[in-house]
């Protein structure tokens, strides 16, 4: 094992680097996205029965020691330095930063880093005066067996100013290998030795001792800092399968492990932040990979899928994560596609296309008449190169909304897949859990979202607009057949009353027997008042009532045409009065106050309500309804026995059908 | 006014194969059901299965008192003015058992919104006719939600009493004949939402088998035997409908809830019902003339244990009549503790005359003074007549409650294996709440 040597940093800002990454996840999700960037297909995230330690294992191309030491382990480096902004496969690189190793520094105390790749690693520097002797560690940055280094490294050197051109290796220089040095032996003036070193069939095994490292970060002590990391280096046999990258994070921190661990929340569990510890990391881990959408089967939300259809080489072909002898391969989840989503309306629904300078972007924002459950689905979520940048928000708008406007935001979810900028270094944050608000690229994303200035419009401002339009209409149209609903129970209570005061065969039953055999009129007036229909308004929260029959429902709402469907066929708006075997209408009446409260026409089976007399203004219609055709009735059938009247009114007002609801 | 007619002519003039008709158990308004879960309208479902073979109409059922799949029936306290029923200086506390009357509404509403026919006739049954209340009510939400439909009472409260019945409910036709469909099995295929948990069988032998393989085949493994006699005939059509049927399913359980007379208890009849298929047996109070027949008890007693069956056991009990019109209260505790020494278990059966018995017929003019709806045996209707008041009779079941053997038995497990549960358990045994003389003297 040799010590390696940490590059280009100062250790001062390890501790603060280190943090960039929390929850743990996002940590983990680093490693997965390393492996993305290597051109990894299948990855593996195993975690131990005791969830002390976690490996992730891929299947991509693999680090030699040298990328290992000069771009893993080096601070501020990245991948695309050196690689450019696509893989070979053509992805898009997800790293850039360059400080990914560091991810998992505060949440375990090892990493162990086994790896190979099988390309030849070149440097090149420049050398002022010769003969000079150059130590190879230095230059690697961690020691090579000599084995190694005789059969693999290969060194060219050109003179920088002379006739010689290149020189010869025995003649102008030698390697002593044994003692890692490369001399140039003549006076040759300035040279630039070219070393290259054939990685072909070299695996590692590199250690990361983060508790090391974190504390030398501590005392800032440099002289030091090659201590935290050691590497092992050997030629693999042609018959090991292994190949790609495995990491494995030993030792994970007390509160990590006490996370995983955790169990479901007992009772009954909406969010995924109740779920068991390992459920909540495989749900939050599978928002922030680039794996496929999960598939659905939901005839609302199959619209979905080819906005959300990417290039199968953007994502993983399979991410896995198993414990305890489960496996689970891990879907991106977005909750139109849960099987216990809402109803997705088409109106509710809408699509984002955003093409304006460098930014390309496509997704969709849906709102819903519910509250969204899991809770964690609320919010847009953006994704760059398949990665979901930070949790789902709405860009401010929550900062600047209030009332019924904020609360609709818990309606509302999304999911926009940044297909061409935002990806530069200066447009995310390290770890990439946000953006850098004075991006030019995001201030156009920002703009198309949620508009300018203290009013939230855009595509999200549509959104809120299309559930509080929702909201509206349901909370008028429950007002509208709550009111008839109510009307009609007094009916029925009435009605109710009549038959058991019959049934007990009580003098007033009598009475009321007698009254409803007979067949007279006895209007004096209220009857020539013009009626006050009492159905269905003709609009509804902005929208036109269209009165139907026979529904399965109350109401139908047709957004797009803007139509709502009663059922005027429901018993809620049958004014009819069963009293025994008579059937009477109820017609309400604009008497005005000189008029009487009511009068029964028993000849035309009707009863008129005065619906202007003043006592209706203290109280409510179905109080005033049963209070009116209670007082009609008794005055009816009492025939002027004042005593009888009173009884019979009380008798009628105090009975009830069935308790509430019923 | 509603016109009387006979099952037969109803049957024969007033339905035809293209009505559809619209059969209802209606709920229950009463202060008190125990055998709550046993009501099932047998009379409607073999009077479905007649208009089904023999009209050819269409039929469906709405039974409000059907019981969910634990068991239960829906139960509510009766609203505003009609929460008790206060009759003398007692206060019953009524309830309504059973599905609102607004299901009733719910129904047509849904079937109009399927689009499927719309009842012609709406047959309202019930099993007591001191229970017409609800049977008006139910009579208004036909009216109502059905305007063009006629109503047909049929059931006790139509037989019994038609002319009260035409007087309170609004319905266009009552049956004042029991329809004769004791051969004819029930149509449980009339439940389109979801079985009721037990059969009710008549002891017509040939359609009981019938209707117990089609429940089994259904699911429903508890029957029971809604007959005034159990043992009619020596018992042998009971003894052909179990050994024809028992080896049908492991969990198939007959439920003897009434009509068991202690006097026809025979050796062989003893044999069946010492089986394990029979879940509970309930004896009917068995007199000899003033007096209990003790020896009727112990005799039966004497077979079933002779057959195998365990007696005490938790689920073998015996009635005891109260509220009869000439009863006091020493006899009936006397006869409660005889039936409770020689069963283990009694339960008080409250007495109500049938509408045109004798006892009705004896008692006409009080009776006459007496609402109908106040004839229900829970109220005690004769506690005038014999002057036990009816805080007496509650008395009773407090008393019936302690002295019970599932209440000696079970009460007092919490207290296992302390002190107080064997003081306790000792002074049920000795029935300390007789008081014997005292020595000693009150000085004043």
């Amino acid at each position: 094992m040799a010590d390696v040597q940490l590059g280009g940093i100062d250790p001062s800002i390890l501790r603060e680097l280190s943090g960039v990454y929390k929850p743990f996840v996002k940590a983990l999700k680093e490693l997965v996205s390393n492996a993305f960037d290597a051109d990894a297909d299948h990855v593996h995230v195993a975690v131990a029965d005791d969830f002390s330690s976690m490996t992730v294992t891929d299947d991509g191309e693999g680090m030699t020691p040298f990328e290992f030491r000069n771009d893993f382990t080096r601070i501020g480096g990245g991948s695309r330095r050196w690689l450019g902004e696509k893989t070979q496969k053509g992805r898009l690189r997800i790293g850039n930063k360059g400080i990914g190793f560091l991810a998992l520094a505060r949440y375990c105390s090892r990493l162990e880093v086994e790896s190979a790749g099988s390309r030849t690693f070149q440097y090149v520097f420049e050398i002022g005066e010769t003969p000079a002797t150059v130590e190879l560690d230095a230059v690697f940055g961690f020691a090579i067996p000599e084995s190694l280094l005789r059969r693999r490294l290969r060194c060219k050197i050109a003179q920088l100013h002379g006739r010689i051109g290149d020189l010869t290796l025995g003649k102008h220089f030698k390697f002593d290998t044994a003692r890692g040095l490369l001399k140039v032996t003549h006076r040759v003036g300035a040279v630039r030795p070219q070393l290259s070193f054939d990685c072909k069939d070299l695996a590692f095994r590199a250690t990361l001792d983060f508790e090391r490292l974190l504390e030398l970060a501590d005392k800032a002590d440099l002289d030091k800092l090659a201590e935290f990391a050691s590497i092992e280096i050997w030629q693999h046999r042609k018959t090991d399968s292994f190949q790609g990258t495995r990491i494995t994070a030993h030792n994970l921190k007390s509160f990590v492990r006490r996370e995983l661990r955790a169990e479901r929340r007992k009772g009954y569990v909406r969010n995924i932040a109740s779920r068991d510890g390992l459920e909540r990391l495989t749900w939050h881990l599978s928002r922030c990979t680039p794996v496929c959408y999960m598939s659905t089967n939901r005839s609302d939300a199959q619209r979905l899928q080819k906005p959300l259809t990417i290039p199968n080489n953007s994502v993983l072909q399979k991410l896995r994560v198993s414990h305890g002898g489960t496996s689970t391969v891990i879907e991106r989840p977005i909750y139109p596609f849960e099987p216990e989503a809402l109803p997705l309306h088409d109106d509710m629904l809408i699509g984002i296309k955003i093409s304006e300078g460098d930014l390309i972007a496509d997704g969709f924002i849906a709102g819903y008449e519910n509250v969204i459950f899991p809770a964690e689905y609320r919010g847009i979520t953006i994704r760059v190169c398949g990665v979901a940048i930070g949790d789902p928000h709405f860009f401010g708008a929550e900062y600047l909304l209030t009332g019924a406007s904020k609360a609709a935001l818990s309606q509302i979810t999304g999911e926009i897949n940044v297909l061409k900028g935002l990806d530069a270094v200066d447009a995310l944050n390290p770890g990439r859990e946000s953006f850098y608000e004075e991006s030019e690229q995001y201030k156009i994303l920002r703009h198309h979202l949620i508009g300018e200035g203290e009013h939230v419009t855009g595509y999200l401002g549509q959104a809120i607009a299309a559930v509080l339009r929702r909201s509206q209409v349901r909370s008028a149209l429950k007002d509208v057949l709550g009111h008839a609903v109510l009307r009609r129970r007094a009916l029925d209570d009435i009605s109710a009353a009549v038959a058991d005061i019959i049934a007990s065969g009580e003098r007033i039953g009598v009475a009321i027997r007698e009254l409803l055999k007979s067949t007279n009129s006895r209007t004096n007036g209220l009857a020539h008042c013009s009626d006050i229909p009492l159905s269905a308004p003709p609009r509804v929260g902005g929208l036109k009532v269209v009165p139907t029959a026979h529904l399965s429902e109350p109401i139908e709402i047709d957004y797009h045409k803007g139509e709502i469907f009663l059922d005027m066929a429901r018993p809620e708006w049958d004014w009819t009065l069963v009293l025994f075997d008579r059937r009477v209408q109820v017609v309400n009446k604009r008497g005005g106050v000189n008029r009487p409260l009511g009068e029964l026409d028993l000849r035309d089976g009707r009863l008129l309500i005065n619906w202007e007399h003043p006592i209706r203004t203290q109280m409510d219609e179905r109080g005033f309804l049963r209070m009116a055709l209670s007082w009609v009735l008794a005055k009816e059938a009492a025939s002027g026995d004042a005593d009888q009247m009173m009884d019979l009114a009380l008798r009628l007002l105090s009975f009830r059908t069935d308790t509430v609801d019923a | 006014m509603p016109k009387a007619v006979t099952a037969e002519t109803l049957l024969n003039e007033y339905v035809s194969r293209s009505d559809c008709i619209l059969l209802v158990n209606p709920p229950v308004e009463e202060t008190r059901y125990a055998w709550l879960r046993w009501n099932q309208p047998l009379d409607l479902l073999k009077i479905g299965t007649y208009l089904q073979r023999h009209v050819g109409c269409n039929v469906e059922l709405l039974d409000f008192m059907k019981a969910d799949a634990r068991g239960k029936v829906m139960q509510q306290r009766l609203p505003g003015a009609r929460q008790y029923r206060i009759i003398g200086d007692e206060r019953y506390p009524m309830r309504r058992y059973g599905l609102p009357y607004s299901e009733l509404t719910k129904w047509v509403v849904k079937q109009r919104a399927a689009g499927t026919e719309l009842p012609t006739q709406v047959w309202i049954t019930s099993l007591c006719s001191y229970w017409f209340q609800s049977v008006a009510q139910v009579c208004r939400e036909v009216r109502q939600a059905l305007p063009d439909a006629q109503i047909v009472l049929i059931g006790s409260y139509a037989r019994l009493m038609p002319g009260h019945a035409a007087n309170t409910c609004p319905a266009d036709l009552i049956a004042t004949e029991a329809f004769d469909v004791a051969d004819i099995p029930a149509a449980l295929d009339l439940y389109q939402n979801g079985l009721p948990p037990f059969a009710a069988l008549r002891l017509n032998p040939k359609t009981a088998i019938t209707e117990i393989k089609v429940a089994i085949e259904k699911e429903i493994h508890d029957f029971a035997f809604f007959e005034e006699d159990i043992c009619i005939d020596d018992g042998e059509p009971l003894i052909e409908i179990v050994r024809k049927t028992e080896h049908l399913h492991l969990h198939m359980r007959f439920h003897v809830i009434c009509g068991l007379d202690p006097w026809k208890v025979t050796p062989k009849l003893a044999t069946i019902l010492a089986k394990r298929c029979f879940a509970n047996l309930h004896f009917e109070e068995a007199s000899d003339g003033e007096q209990l027949a003790t020896e009727a008890y112990r005799r039966a007693v004497a077979y079933l244990r002779e057959a195998g069956a365990k007696i005490p056991a938790k689920l073998v009990s015996g009635f005891v009549w109260i509220g009869r019109p000439e009863e006091n209260l020493d006899a009936i505790i006397a006869r409660s503790f005889k039936v409770l020494e020689l069963l283990g278990s009694f339960i008080f059966k409250p007495f109500s005359p049938t509408p045109g018995s004798a006892e009705h017929r004896r008692y006409a003019d009080y009776l006459g003074a007496i609402p109908h709806q106040d004839w229900s045996p829970h109220v005690f209707p004769f506690s005038e007549l014999n002057e036990i008041p009816r805080a007496e009779y509650n008395d009773l079941y407090r008393m019936a409650a302690f002295l019970n053997d599932r209440v000696r038995g079970e009460a007092f497990d919490f207290l296992e294996g302390t002190m107080g549960l064997k003081f306790l358990k000792e002074s049920l045994r000795r029935e300390v709440w007789k008081l014997e003389p005292s020595s000693l003297s009150v000085v004043d």
